[in-house]
């Protein structure tokens, strides 16, 4: 089965009104200069998963009628947002990013990574940092009742999250390499209420795979004008897998495939630049 | 799984019943009539039943119910009754006594029902309009003898009008259903049902289709009933679409005024039985939740799931992510039947020397455990002087996304928020943070426990902005209402909104919703309107849904945009 490629306003049937404009095809990151943004997703109601990342670098000509933009602004990183499905409960569980700025003369940066809502890091870049963990996300269960027969599901959807940072500021440049990723991967357990029957499930999915690694170098910007280092890559693994039903009586058994979905893997380089840019 | 009731065995019972006679469930325990002009008097004499009514009618049916259960197109639950069925009104009451009789039963995939459960009367006790209000059991009646009963009663139940064509809302095992009954002669009356209205609690949403005809004699009695309902899930589960189908007939073959003795014994029932009931027993579900672990554990120990855990360290990540979360899945299920593999679990990640794959893979299985006993584990290892600082690194995350805390987690993490690494001072704070929601939701919040406000007292006295912006992120992590004026406060910095604004995002306020409004349409920095929609994400969807479409018409920046999209796919997702 092909999985549904969506768009992210084609998901929304009712709120198809609501958008302004089309959302970029999945797997076909859009660039604007230096600036790199995607977002998909894909659901069959009952598992699924959607992602929106930002990598890149941003300067004055970004916000030029802001005055709180000074001259020498910049942002640079990347910023990872995925959210999973299971037994139609959707949540957020990856928001990760490696940002840092300039303004004004002041440079910072901040990591920032959370899994279904709970910061888990968030710290000011200083020093390299490799932060990465595999967890279970989030439980979803499922009871089924009909017609007095009672089947009991819980779906796991769990995986790895994190980002790998490694900063430097310097007098005359800021330089970071980031790569946010998450990995998200779901399966269920199964169980009838009888004595004399099974059922168990048995595959996994892949959700989501996805990481966005970001490499950047710039000088703070004068006069217009700045010079850059920067390869801006990711790499996507879309609903991907199977599961499997095995259905078991007193005196037979049955095995049926119920979700099978498909995947694609995507990738490579979004935008690269060595030299100087200019507004 | 088959299983024949011996027709010796219910020869008592048999015997009973046929000394009687009744009538089809509701209305039918009373006389019944369907013409237009009976009706009247029949409803009259139904709707409370009458204590001047001293003689009642044994009426006693052949019965056959047929259902199946179909998972994914497959057949997975077969139920075949035979028999008879007896109904006795009980003169004074709004009670009608039924039982089986001679029950033959196959069941083939399900749960089979104890013989003497099945035959043991019940009682069907009626609203004072005349419907179906629940049945009555005794208290030993097994689950299964409970469905079965219920499905049979109700898929036949009739709620008499006096018109051609009336309306009612009926009650059955899964819900509250829209009865609609039409008049076919003089003899014939047809129910057609069409879905539910609404289920029952913590029932999953079904649809349903069901015909129901009765046929009655020269004597307004029921003479005869079928009925055919077809029930499936209204959404596709993860298992496939789940359907059902129900076929149930009564034909009458006897009837006999009740005795005295008869009357006696059924009014006895009616004490010593449960309250009338539609809904089926709410279930145990640790049972079949423990049922799951032990499949899932069958066969691992922890040793061999921390080899197949190490030989994955060094690996890409992507050709392992997968294999490493069914491994932790793995481990919690084997954590969750077998403590004492947790304990074990907890004392290598407090030993020294783990590397951090491995505290990787124990701190992920005992947080995928969710129990007290691998919180503790984790706590111990988080304190323990020969812990690895990758293990106890690991147990602070593994503690921040469980839903457990307790004295012991919180004087953990409070040491690891004092340690001398600044990744685990990090780590420890923000899951502190969450151990004051864990705790505010188990209500276990007091004196000398109270993480929330040690962060809040930290806060205070931090020193620079970069300690403020981290109290600041391990508070919204507590969603504790005490936060929300320190969080105000903190949106009015530059350099801290972002982090303020994604802090509201638990707080169970009406004013935090005003105020993330706000900021959405207001603040000039598109960094805190990206925050205030990442927090939207665990806000009220009927708050927030309709309120997104004026702020995508109204956003500029890409990057805030396409938050705003991800947000409403997730609100909007079914």
């Amino acid at each position: 089965m092909q999985p549904e490629i969506l768009k992210t306003f084609a998901r929304l049937a009712p709120f198809a009104a609501l958008l302004a404009a089309p959302a970029p095809a999945a797997a076909a990151p859009s660039c604007s200069g230096p600036v790199c943004q995607d977002a998909a997703g894909w659901s069959d109601g009952g598992f699924g998963a959607s992602y929106t990342f930002w990598t890149g670098l941003q300067t004055k000509k970004n916000f030029p009628t802001d005055a709180s933009y000074g001259a020498d602004y910049l942002k640079m990183g990347a910023d990872l947002h995925a959210t999973a499905k299971a037994f139609g409960v959707s949540k957020p569980i990856v928001d990760a990013y490696a940002l840092m700025y300039n303004n004004n003369g002041v440079s910072s940066g901040g990591v920032h990574v959370a899994a279904v809502g709970v910061v888990l890091y968030s710290a000011s870049i200083t020093n390299a940092i490799p932060f990465g963990v595999s967890r279970t996300f989030f439980k979803a269960d499922e009871d089924i009742s009909l017609l007095g027969v009672h089947i009991d599901l819980d779906g796991k959807v769990g995986g790895e999250l994190g980002v790998d940072v490694t900063p430097s500021i310097t007098s005359s440049y800021m330089s970071l390499i980031a790569e946010p990723y998450a990995r998200a991967y779901a399966d269920a357990d199964a169980d009838v209420g009888a004595a004399c029957a099974s059922v168990a499930v048995k595959g996994s999915l892949t959700a989501l795979d996805l990481h966005v690694p970001a490499v950047i170098t710039a000088t703070y910007p004068q006069d217009n004008s700045m010079s850059v280092l920067m390869s801006l890559d990711y790499s996507l693994h879309s609903l991907d897998g199977k599961l499997k039903v095995e259905l078991e009586y007193c005196m037979d058994s049955d095995s049926k495939t119920l979700v099978n979905f498909d995947g694609f893997t995507a990738g490579g380089q979004l935008f690269a630049k060595w030299g100087n840019i200019s507004w | 799984m088959k299983r024949r009731f011996s027709p010796l065995a219910a020869l008592p019972l048999l015997a009973t019943a046929l000394l009687g006679g009744g009538a089809l469930l509701q209305r039918a325990c009373a006389p019944s009539a369907v013409s237009p002009a009976a009706a009247a008097t029949a409803a009259e004499a139904s709707i409370a039943p009458s204590a001047r009514a001293e003689a009642s009618e044994r009426r006693v049916y052949a019965v056959t119910l047929a259902q199946h259960v179909t998972v994914g197109g497959e057949t997975f639950v077969e139920t075949h009754l035979e028999g008879r069925i007896s109904f006795l009104p009980i003169p004074g009451t709004n009670l009608c006594e039924a039982r089986l009789v001679d029950p033959s039963l196959e069941v083939s995939g399900g749960e089979a029902p104890r013989g003497a459960d099945l035959r043991r009367p019940i009682l069907l006790a009626y609203d004072a309009e005349g419907r179906l209000e629940g049945v009555r059991f005794d208290t030993r009646t097994d689950e299964a003898s409970r469905l079965l009963l219920t499905s049979l009663v109700s898929a036949t139940q009739y709620t008499r009008d006096k018109g051609l064509t009336w309306s009612a809302d009926e009650v059955d095992g899964s819900g509250t259903y829209r009865a609609d009954y039409e008049r076919k002669g003089e003899r014939t009356v047809e129910r057609h049902k069409r879905g539910y209205v609404r289920m029952h609690e913590g029932l999953t949403p079904l649809v349903a289709e069901g015909e129901l005809r009765i046929v009655v004699d020269g004597e307004n009695g029921i003479e005869s009933a079928t009925a055919h309902e077809a029930t499936r899930t209204s959404r596709k589960t993860a298992l496939g679409d789940v359907a059902g189908e129900l076929r149930v007939s009564l034909r009458l073959v006897d009837r006999a005024k009740a005795t005295r003795a008869e009357l006696s014994a059924a009014r006895a029932l009616a004490g010593a039985y449960e309250e009338p009931n539609m809904v089926p027993p709410k279930r145990d579900r640790s049972a079949s939740r423990r049922e799951m672990d032990e499949r899932r554990a069958a066969g691992h120990d922890l040793d061999e799931l921390r080899a197949a855990f190490a030989e994955t360290d060094g690996q890409p990540r992507d050709e392992v992510g997968q294999r490493r979360a069914t491994l932790i899945h793995t481990a919690g299920a084997l954590f969750r039947v077998r403590p004492e593999e947790a304990f074990e679990a907890g004392k290598r990640l407090a030993a020294s020397g783990v590397t951090d794959a491995e505290a990787n893979f124990l701190a992920g299985g005992l947080a995928a455990a969710g129990t007290e006993e691998a919180a503790d584990a984790l706590a111990d290892a988080l304190t323990s002087p020969e812990a690895s600082i990758e293990a106890r690194r690991h147990s602070a995350v593994s503690l921040a996304m469980m839903p457990v805390a307790d004295e012991h987690t919180v004087a953990a993490l409070s040491k690891g928020a004092a340690g001398d690494d600044e990744t685990l001072r990090n780590l420890s704070t923000m899951a502190l943070g969450a151990a004051g929601r864990s705790l505010a939701a188990s209500g276990d919040v007091g004196e000398g426990l109270d993480p929330v406000a040690d962060l809040l007292a930290r806060y205070a006295s931090a020193t620079d902005d970069v300690e403020r912006d981290m109290f600041l992120a391990a508070l919204g992590n507590s969603g504790d209402p005490r936060t929300f004026e320190v969080i105000r406060g903190a949106l009015a910095s530059p350099r801290l909104a972002p982090t303020a604004a994604y802090a509201l995002r638990f707080i169970a306020m009406p004013a935090v919703d005003t105020l993330l409004h706000t900021l959405a349409t207001t603040s000039p920095d598109p960094e805190v309107r990206q925050a205030t929609y990442r927090a939207a994400f665990f806000r009220d969807t009927t708050v927030w849904l309709p309120w997104l479409e004026s702020a995508l018409a109204k956003e500029k920046d890409n990057q805030v945009l396409e938050a705003i999209r991800a947000v409403i796919v997730h609100m909007a997702s079914p």
